[in-house]
């Protein structure tokens, strides 16, 4: 017990569990629930010794094949392997086809979670154009992490949701995985659709050969995230170059990152579609004159993590004490970002919390959104400023690109000097505001509507069912 | 003539190793014959290389009467069901080509067969593993042993080399795989899935063994875990197949 007690601190980074506590408290218990099953589930069938007639047997049958001895001469070098009793893995498996419910399935998405987020509105979108096109209830989604999911209501109705990660969450991955697997080969569905689920990735890596000769294979992808050395890590990075040969199609939200996963990776470029997400909210133009009280206010919400830069936000409302800052947003687990702190005390910056709609934080005296980012694919809250018709100043990050002139974006994260530069003008141009405005609307316009999204999920071969009906 | 006992051995590039399995398989032939036991022996060549097919058509031990199948069908699954195909025996005993078996293997499995039900398939009692590892293990008897179909999605407790009624092979089939093709793999352990889903009873045969040999490299199991492959959909998995 003792020897397990140390195995087990070895096994946890002091390091990772301030950083991520909830990731390596995870790894921590899966690791300690993998032990359990193991003493408690492998139990050998028979007796340890070979039985003396093997002896004799296996003496008399070296005349034909001398490697049955050992190098005396003997039968002694035999270890006795004793055949496991693990049935956990098979028990939660039929706890899981009880859960899934006996329906020929054509259609299965698979997601970490429902929660908010813009690859869960994604997915959310990816589902309701399924449910438009064959019965809602030849569609499954697995949900892969133990986590509750609140947006799980948002899934159209007659859509059966499994909560996969809640059911196995006692194995390791390796388990899970082959459940996983074994699920889908059953199921023999005609398309498997995999969002952010790290099960579903490692379920293609390693049996995507086998997993593609019954379904087609879908992923999406958004974006690169960055490690502390601004090495770009991922799904992307980690799976694409494994598992792009088993995979019918690639989707992204936006143009920028199918180029660079093609042209640093060298995963061929034909593979990506472009898919871009619906607008889904009613946009009401604005066409009043834009004209502002003589105190305005900037507007900025998102994470307060070191991907949305506090540190850049916090550089600008200091550089420009006379506008006021409505910082709205919520903190992501582990430490505080160290910008937090200097931005609380700041007298021109009010600290908001999280928010559910973003149309309902925007105030008639905000004179811009300021979206601060040194990664990104497409972030959907930049179509909710559009929407709203606040004007965006934003760095040229990602898919920014795809939404907003490049002209207008900033060349650089860091580059604080111009986003105050950007700020300053639509503060003190009317004319300006109206313009940025109209533009945000046109882009909103143009190939983001339902139907746009529709078409392009129906022109995709073999991804939707009955497509175009 | 029809005959107690089939013995269907599959071959592919066991080059000289052949020679010592062919050698034991017939002299456990002999044992059977002698204890009236009709046996014949169908040898089946899938893609197999010149050495291979040298030893076996010019082993010594040959009677002559045995069937030898030359096909080019690249999968060992497929392999196995011509052999069975071509055999008439009460029984079919599956074989592989580079291991061994103790040398009353036949002569007690006929005799346990012929005292149990229709609906079974034997097993040797005990497998002794050579060559790359050195192992030995007592194999699973469903009736006397524990058991739980849901060892099934984890573990194959059986190696491949199999006794049963001749009608066995003929209600589940051995699935072709392609491993290397299709991801697909593992026909033997698919094929233990299908038949416990069927209902079929997996027993042992007390006193027998059979040597299985692990090579260093280029065996089918091999490459299977090398490529990363799964078993194909089963019935044992599907819906009712585990209750």
């Amino acid at each position: 017990m003792i020897a397990r007690f140390f195995a087990l601190v070895r096994r946890v980074s002091v390091r990772q569990l301030i950083r991520n506590p909830r990731a390596e408290l995870g790894r921590i218990l899966g690791w300690f629930s993998r032990r359990l099953e193991r003493v408690s589930t492998v139990i050998s069938h028979g007796q340890p010794e070979i039985p003396a007639w093997l002896q004799e047997e296996t003496i008399a049958l070296a005349s034909v094949e001398p490697g049955l001895l050992s190098d005396h001469g003997a039968p002694d070098h035999y270890r006795h392997y004793g055949i496991p009793f693990i049935t956990k893995p098979g028990e939660i498996y039929r706890q899981l086809l009880s859960e899934v419910g006996e329906h020929p399935y054509t259609h299965v998405m698979i997601l970490p979670w429902l929660v908010r987020g813009g690859a869960d509105r994604g997915a959310l979108y990816h589902l309701e154009a399924w449910a438009e096109c064959m019965p809602a209830g030849d569609i499954l989604v697995l949900l892969t992490e133990g986590a509750e999911s609140a947006w799980a209501h948002r899934v159209p109705e007659g859509v059966k949701v499994v909560e996969f990660g809640k059911i196995v969450g006692s194995m390791g991955m390796e388990g899970q995985v082959q459940l996983m697997t074994r699920l889908l080969v059953q199921l023999q569905p005609e398309v498997v659709h995999n969002i952010n689920s790290r099960t579903a990735w490692e379920s293609i890596r390693m049996f995507g050969v086998a997993l593609r000769q019954r379904s087609r294979l879908y992923v999406s992808l958004f974006c690169d995230d960055h490690d502390e050395n601004m090495v770009p890590v991922g799904y992307a990075r980690r799976y694409l170059r494994s598992c792009y040969s088993n995979l019918s199609q690639v989707f992204c939200d936006n143009s920028v990152y199918p180029d660079r996963w093609s042209r640093e990776m060298g995963v061929p470029r034909a593979i990506f579609t472009v898919m871009k997400f619906p607008y889904d909210r009613e946009v009401v133009e604005k066409v009043d004159s834009f004209d502002l009280p003589s105190s305005p206010r900037i507007l900025w919400a998102g994470r307060f993590d070191r991907q949305k830069r506090p540190d850049v936000l916090l550089a600008i409302a200091e550089a420009m004490p006379d506008v006021l800052f409505d910082v709205h947003g919520v903190s992501v687990l582990g430490p505080q970002h160290p910008a937090m702190a200097q931005l609380g005390a700041l007298r021109n910056v009010t600290l908001h919390g999280p928010f559910v709609r973003f149309e309902e934080i925007v105030r008639s005296d905000h004179a811009a959104y300021l979206f601060t980012s040194s990664w990104e694919g497409l972030p959907t809250i930049l179509l909710d400023a559009a929407a709203a018709g606040l004007p965006v100043v934003a760095p040229a990050v990602g898919g920014v690109v795809d939404l907003i002139e490049r002209d207008w974006l900033v060349d650089e994260p860091d580059d604080v000097r111009a986003h105050v530069q950007r700020l300053r003008s639509l503060i003190s141009e009317p004319e300006l505001r109206r313009h940025r405005r109209a533009d945000q609307y046109r882009a909103l316009s143009s190939g983001r509507s339902w139907v746009d999204f529709r078409t392009a999920i129906c022109s995709i071969e073999g991804y939707a069912r009955n497509a175009g009906a | 003539m029809n005959h107690d006992l089939s013995v269907v051995v599959t071959f592919h590039r066991e080059g000289i190793l052949a020679h010592a399995s062919l050698r034991s398989y017939l002299h456990a032939r002999e044992l059977a014959v002698r204890a009236g036991i009709a046996t014949e022996m169908v040898l089946v060549l899938d893609n197999a290389d010149a050495e291979t097919a040298s030893m076996i058509r010019s082993h010594p031990d040959l009677r002559g009467d045995e069937a030898i199948l030359e096909l080019s069908l690249g999968d060992a699954a497929l392999a196995r069901n011509a052999g069975i195909r071509q055999a008439d025996g009460t029984y079919v005993c599956t074989l592989d080509g580079d291991d061994l078996v103790s040398r009353d293997y036949f002569v007690k499995h006929v005799e346990f067969a012929r005292s149990a039900g229709e609906r079974v398939i034997l097993h040797s009692e005990i497998v002794i593993s050579f060559g790359a590892k050195n192992l030995f293990s007592w194999q699973v008897d469903q009736s006397t042993m524990p058991f739980s179909k849901d060892m099934l999605i984890s573990v194959n407790p059986w190696v491949s080399a199999v006794f049963a009624r001749r009608e066995v092979f003929a209600e589940v089939p051995y699935v072709a795989c392609f491993p290397a093709q299709t991801g697909f793999g593992y026909e033997d352990w698919h094929w233990s899935c299908a038949t416990v889903a069927a209902g079929f009873e997996h027993r042992v045969v007390p006193g027998t063994a059979y040597f299985y040999r692990i090579k260093e490299s280029g065996s089918v199991n091999l490459v299977s875990n090398s490529i990363g492959v799964v078993m194909p959909p089963n019935d044992l998995f599907g819906f009712g197949g585990l209750r």
